[in-house]
């Protein structure tokens, strides 16, 4: 199994600090997995040994995709803000599905309307086993209106996709695979992938921060 | 603020350039001038004014120099006020009746992209072209590129959607930065009438509604493009504003608190703004104009590569924790990446640093010559070529030492992390020069950083504060007192 995440850094180095530890949780849980830094020209490797891949600089959103088109195999596609807790290989014993997708059926977080019919899928966390899957995500991203095409475009891309009856689509527990901590200090019990989206981003980042430390002597 | 209605343009850009050529042959002809650049001067002000149903309620306040547009020109000449200037940029045919007949004693500042029957009425009447943006035509050819082959080496407005807009532009084309702004209030009035006197452009009835200040303004698509773009513009450019009338721009300019802008029932900051002059920070100006502050352009021109080096740094930092006699916090990695950053823009040579602690803001910065840190409590740093720690010794005997060892006048970068005692003014003072900069760590309500803030400030000439980068949402609270220059 290859393991992708898409990193640039601009100008907030939460998000490298952020790809370097989901690295290294990688290589904990899952120390024989390859590991591929999808990234610009600029953006410095993550971790020596990690596989990088560039491209000229672009919308964040297309660039990701693009690099996703490029993938074929089985392969688990990360945001930089997630963790790997658990080794997630035995996800791909099941021969039977071409991408599987993690739910939005947070326990406490209801989703709205609106998201569940547009994109009840978190992109945050996916297994991939066909490249033409990402191919037509491109290609019905590029084809939305300009205006279309904001933060969540790609996820209702997905769904567009997904709703085509053309891929074997499995469904996992977003509770376990995408599992997004209700506190900083959440322990993620029985989590396999926790995901600190949006806001929560800053909980990782001094979550990063404190585990450097070490005690004082006074 | 976003732009509410996607519009489309009244008149096609190929049209609008046929119109341009048109213009430019009959200025060739008959020698109109070009609008050029004039330096701008902080102690002059420019009345503009707009048609909207306020004027008609402040245009006694107005004084010369006055650009006015639109109806507004032939409504202060029946009043008795002849403005000094006219501006127009409306591509359409009838908009041109507001022209005729023309006022004497009116400089017209007339866009190339008016209909070809302007020239024919302002033909007795002192005119000054200049061109405005109109995008791009049906073969992509932008107006930028348009203008450079057609009418080469001339300037191109790029102000708005609006002529109202557009004039504070052309205000600052002429060497202005101060504008008293009347008429400009993109809402029609209860009884419909939006507009100061006749106008002959189309009725605005879209039942469009904007509440500000708890009022509800009835406004249209096109005037509520153009008060957002009004409040944007007004964020953007270095210009200082006081807006007359009673209005929907004039509430949202209220509402938006702008240090630059006011309104003229706003008397004490109204005063304030006229009395107002523009100081910058020396910042890398070739990034800025895609960054939302000062610190997106210094980020910007920071090597990627330092982030990486900077969170070892900071992970290596922390191993001295271990050494501490006294535990406390440390900056986070984001006040440690702008102090790299501040110190890769401006190069300082000798720095000097309150509050060492395990060392990760002193590993941040970098000294081309020498680093001076002080820590009252602690001893966890080594010293090396260029880094030189004060263990167990406070700012002021810190401060005291390096003037005593001559370093008067060295110091380019102080960096405060520790509380400024009254004792160390009058070294800091000493050991600092004109550009010197000082960083000030905690800079959020309450904190110590405001407190030093307060403390220093007073005793800087011509210093500005550079407050924590929003982008990082209080994950880091450095703050910079910059020296300010002339633009």
């Amino acid at each position: 199994m290859n393991v992708g995440l898409y990193t640039v850094l601009r100008r907030d180095p939460q998000h490298f600090l952020h790809a370097l530890a989901l690295v290294q949780s990688i290589q904990q849980h899952m120390p024989d997995v390859e590991i591929h830094q999808f990234t610009d020209l600029q953006t410095p490797v993550a971790v020596d040994g990690v596989q990088v891949h560039r491209t000229a600089d672009g919308p964040m959103l297309e660039r990701r995709l693009e690099h996703y088109a490029t993938c074929e195999g089985d392969w688990l596609l990360l945001d930089t803000d997630t963790v790997v807790l658990q080794d997630v290989r035995s996800v791909f014993d099941d021969p039977v599905f071409d991408v599987a997708l993690a739910d939005r059926n947070w326990k406490g977080i209801p989703q709205g309307d609106e998201i569940l019919l547009t994109m009840p899928f978190n992109t945050g966390v996916v297994f991939s086993r066909r490249q033409t899957f990402w191919q037509d995500v491109l290609a019905v991203w590029r084809a939305f209106p300009k205006d279309a095409k904001d933060w969540y475009s790609e996820q209702r891309a997905v769904y567009q996709v997904v709703r085509t009856g053309k891929y074997r689509v499995k469904i996992l527990p977003g509770e376990v695979y995408n599992y997004p901590p209700r506190t900083k200090h959440d322990h993620c019990t029985g989590v396999a992938i926790a995901h600190f989206k949006g806001p929560k981003k800053q909980w990782l980042t001094e979550l990063i921060q404190e585990s450097w430390r070490v005690p004082a002597s006074a | 603020m976003k732009i509410p209605y996607a519009l489309t343009a009244a008149v096609k850009t190929d049209e609008r350039y046929v119109q341009m050529q048109h213009a430019i042959d009959v200025a060739n002809q008959r020698g109109y001038p070009r609008l050029e650049q004039v330096p701008i001067t902080e102690d002059r002000v420019l009345t503009v004014a707009c048609y909207g149903p306020s004027l008609a309620e402040t245009y006694q306040e107005m004084r010369h120099p006055i650009l006015s547009m639109s109806g507004a020109t032939r409504f202060l000449a029946d009043h008795g006020i002849i403005p000094d200037f006219h501006a127009d940029m409306d591509p359409r045919a009838y908009k041109a009746k507001h022209l005729n007949p023309p006022i004497d004693g009116v400089r017209y500042l007339m866009a190339s992209v008016c209909p070809p029957q302007t020239w024919e009425t302002l033909k007795d009447h002192p005119i000054t072209l200049w061109h405005t943006y109109s995008g791009a035509d049906s073969k992509g050819i932008d107006t930028y590129t348009w203008v450079a082959e057609h009418d080469p080496n001339q300037l191109v407005v790029h102000g708005g959607s609006t002529i109202g807009l557009t004039a504070l532009h052309i205000g600052g084309v002429l060497g202005y930065r101060h504008f008293e702004i009347h008429g400009m209030d993109g809402n029609r009035r209860e009884d419909g009438i939006r507009h100061a006197g006749p106008h002959y452009g189309k009725p605005q009835n879209d039942p469009i509604t904007w509440n500000a200040e708890g009022r509800r303004y009835h406004t249209s698509q096109i005037m509520a493009n153009a008060v957002a773009e009004t409040i944007n513009t007004v964020k953007r450019f270095p210009m200082f504003c006081v807006f007359h009338g009673d209005g929907l721009t004039q509430a949202l300019i209220r509402e938006a608190n702008l240090p630059n802008a006011c309104t003229a029932n706003q008397p004490d900051k109204a005063a304030q703004i006229r009395q107002a002059c523009l100081r910058v920070v020396e910042m890398p100006l070739g990034a800025a104009k895609q960054c939302a502050s000062y610190w997106d352009a210094l980020l910007d021109i920071l090597p990627k590569d330092a982030i990486p080096e900077l969170i070892r740094f900071a992970r290596q930092a922390e191993s001295l924790r271990k050494h501490a006699t006294y535990n406390t916090g440390t900056i986070p990695l984001e006040t440690a990446v702008q102090l790299r950053a501040v110190c890769h823009y401006y190069r300082p040579r000798i720095i000097v640093e309150i509050g060492t602690f395990i060392g990760t803001s002193t590993y941040a910065m970098v000294a081309s010559d020498r680093l001076f840190t002080c820590d009252e409590r602690n001893d966890c740093l080594v010293a090396t070529d260029n880094v030189i720690p004060h263990p167990y010794m406070g700012s002021t005997a810190m401060l005291r030492a390096l003037v005593e060892e001559g370093h008067a006048g060295d110091v380019d970068l102080f960096f405060f992390d520790g509380r400024i005692q009254n004792a160390d003014i009058p070294l800091i003072q000493h050991l600092s020069h004109p550009k010197t900069i000082y960083a000030i760590d905690d800079c959020a309500d309450g904190q110590k950083g405001v407190a030093n803030i307060k403390k220093l400030l007073p005793h800087l000439q011509s210093y500005g504060v550079i407050p924590p980068n929003p982008a990082f949402k209080g994950r880091s609270t450095l703050g910079l007192l910059m020296p300010l220059v002339a633009p």
